[in-house]
């Protein structure tokens, strides 16, 4: 059986997962009515027509999202664990098609993507295990008829911002705590990689979660990311992609509401081996931590420090290894291949992650 | 892709493998590595984004890592040694949000890192435990199998 047809969508078929915007537990049409293509990147072919947030959408879903955070915020820590353990167990049962989106969509090796929506799970029963345990401190205050004390509160609506690289690894990182704390979110995915997150959010209505608590809005950074970002009832905007982007990120958050800004912008990561090194490892590690995903991670030990005496060895053993991974290129959902896409397809935009 | 290619070339690093799209359907790029990199060229400060590997010349250790910090990304980290007072050192002093030694790229919930210590900004949702906030945790992770560390610090930011 050749690997590929082990996929959910035999080649030729059409996508039959969800296109819409995901609102209040539903999928919608955009305001609008616009939708935009999402192209496979290994083969330049449609995979399909997605619904186009942009501001009506982002005004939607945050109202979505505010409005359940009332409720949200009280439900108490261990059913907020048992929601996100449930949905540790969903991500785990529908691996193969969460597995098949984020590939098709964003050409990274179908292993590769197995891999990371199995560790979708351990995060997520992570983040479970907290929402029990988030206490404060009392503190003994001089005056012996005084009583103080802290608690941590959740934010609100927190609006999340998804690079293309890994899109479903990079949602989870934000969801996950985020609702664990009693937030609710608004996740606005890479218009280049929407579908894996809207599988994911038939998952979240599976489980369970109240309606609001997770919204996707799939678009394009300029419009539904600029108004998520600008939006004033959003408490808090992560984001993860480029430098150029992060920076308008926080100017927008500066001139609206001073919401909370995390970012986690590019890289350019050092590799350090001496000479007394095992060589062999600290090639293969290198090599790896380089071209997995075709390079496309923030974390990638794209600047490889090599001692002098050990240098000729390692630059030799670096080439046979890449030499190796051309010998496996092929289409990223076939199981044996090693080297796919690469990303010259994908022109950053202003707000738009990488 | 390709314009950081032909940089490297052009300011004198040595493209020992690679460098060609892949005649194929899609978008390929061989895995491409440059030999005799140099700190200022652009490919060594540029954060390109895909296959293409720079390795870098060093003889003194104290030197390397003052290069490898000479970066206004201060991601992730690796170091590749046996000597544990090496990798001790280089993990502690390396300025990033995560130190591999002697393995590179595993993430994991447990292993509590912000992955970032400049060119970031805020406490990642991921540390939203992590300790006050006029404190930079760093995470130290290393595979026992091949150096006995496993450590973790916080430093003042």
């Amino acid at each position: 059986m050749a690997a590929s047809a082990s996929l959910p969508t035999p080649p030729g078929v059409k996508y039959g997962g969800p296109t819409q915007i995901f609102i209040n537990n539903k999928f919608v049409s955009s305001v609008s009515g616009k939708t935009f293509k999402t192209v496979n990147p290994s083969t330049g072919e449609v995979i399909a027509e997605v619904a186009e947030g942009d501001k009506a959408d982002i005004d939607r879903a945050v109202a979505a999202a505010d409005e359940a955070f009332s409720k949200w915020r009280r439900v108490p820590g261990e059913n907020r664990g048992k929601l996100l353990t449930r949905l540790a167990g969903l991500v785990e049962e529908n691996l193969a098609v969460l597995a098949e989106a984020e590939s098709l969509d964003n050409g990274m090796q179908i292993t590769l993507a197995k891999g990371n929506v199995k560790g979708l799970a351990s995060w997520l029963r992570h983040y479970a295990g907290y929402a029990d345990k988030l206490h404060g401190v009392s503190s003994p205050l001089s005056a012996s008829n005084q009583l103080m004390y802290t608690i941590y509160e959740p934010l609100g609506v927190v609006g999340a911002i998804v690079p293309w690289n890994f899109p479903l690894s990079l949602a989870v990182w934000k969801l996950a705590p985020a609702l664990a704390c009693g937030n609710t979110i608004v996740i606005k995915p890479s218009e280049k990689t929407p579908l894996s997150l809207l599988r994911l959010a038939e998952l979240v209505v599976k489980a369970g979660f109240p309606p609001g608590v997770v919204n996707v809005v799939p678009g394009y950074g300029p419009t539904a990311g600029d108004a998520l970002a600008r939006h004033m009832r959003v408490r808090k905007i992560t984001f993860t992609g480029s430098v150029t982007s992060g920076r308008l990120i926080l100017k927008a958050a500066a001139e609206t509401n001073l919401k909370k800004v995390t970012l986690e912008l590019g890289g350019k990561s050092p590799i350090i081996v001496c000479d007394d090194a095992d060589l062999d490892e600290a090639a293969f590690f290198a090599y790896n931590g380089l071209f997995i995903n075709q390079g496309q991670f923030c974390a990638a030990g794209s600047r490889v420090f090599v001692q002098d005496s050990v240098y000729d060895q390692f630059v030799e053993k670096a080439v046979e290894l890449a030499e190796r991974r051309l010998a496996n290129v092929g289409s990223p959902q076939n199981a044996v291949s090693r080297h796919s896409l690469y990303p010259s397809r994908y022109p950053s935009l202003p707000l738009s992650p990488p | 892709m390709k314009s950081y290619i032909d940089k490297g070339v052009q300011e004198g690093a040595k493209l020992v493998f690679g460098g060609k799209a892949i005649p194929r359907p899609g978008f390929y790029l061989e895995p491409t590595v440059f030999a005799d990199v140099k700190d200022d060229m652009t490919i060594a400060r540029e954060e390109i984004f895909g296959p293409v590997q720079s390795i870098i010349r060093f003889s003194d250790l104290k030197d390397a890592l003052a290069r490898a910090n000479n970066t206004e990304f201060g991601l992730a980290a690796g170091v590749f040694t046996k000597d544990i007072g090496k990798a001790l050192t280089l993990a502690s002093e390396l300025e990033a949000g995560i130190v591999w030694v002697n393995t590179y790229g595993i993430l994991t919930p447990q292993t509590v890192s912000s992955l970032s210590h400049s060119f970031s900004f805020g406490p990642d949702l991921l540390s939203h435990l992590s300790p006050p906030p006029h404190t930079l945790q760093c995470s130290l992770l290393a595979d026992t199998s091949r150096a006995v560390l496993v450590a973790r610090m916080a430093r003042p930011c």
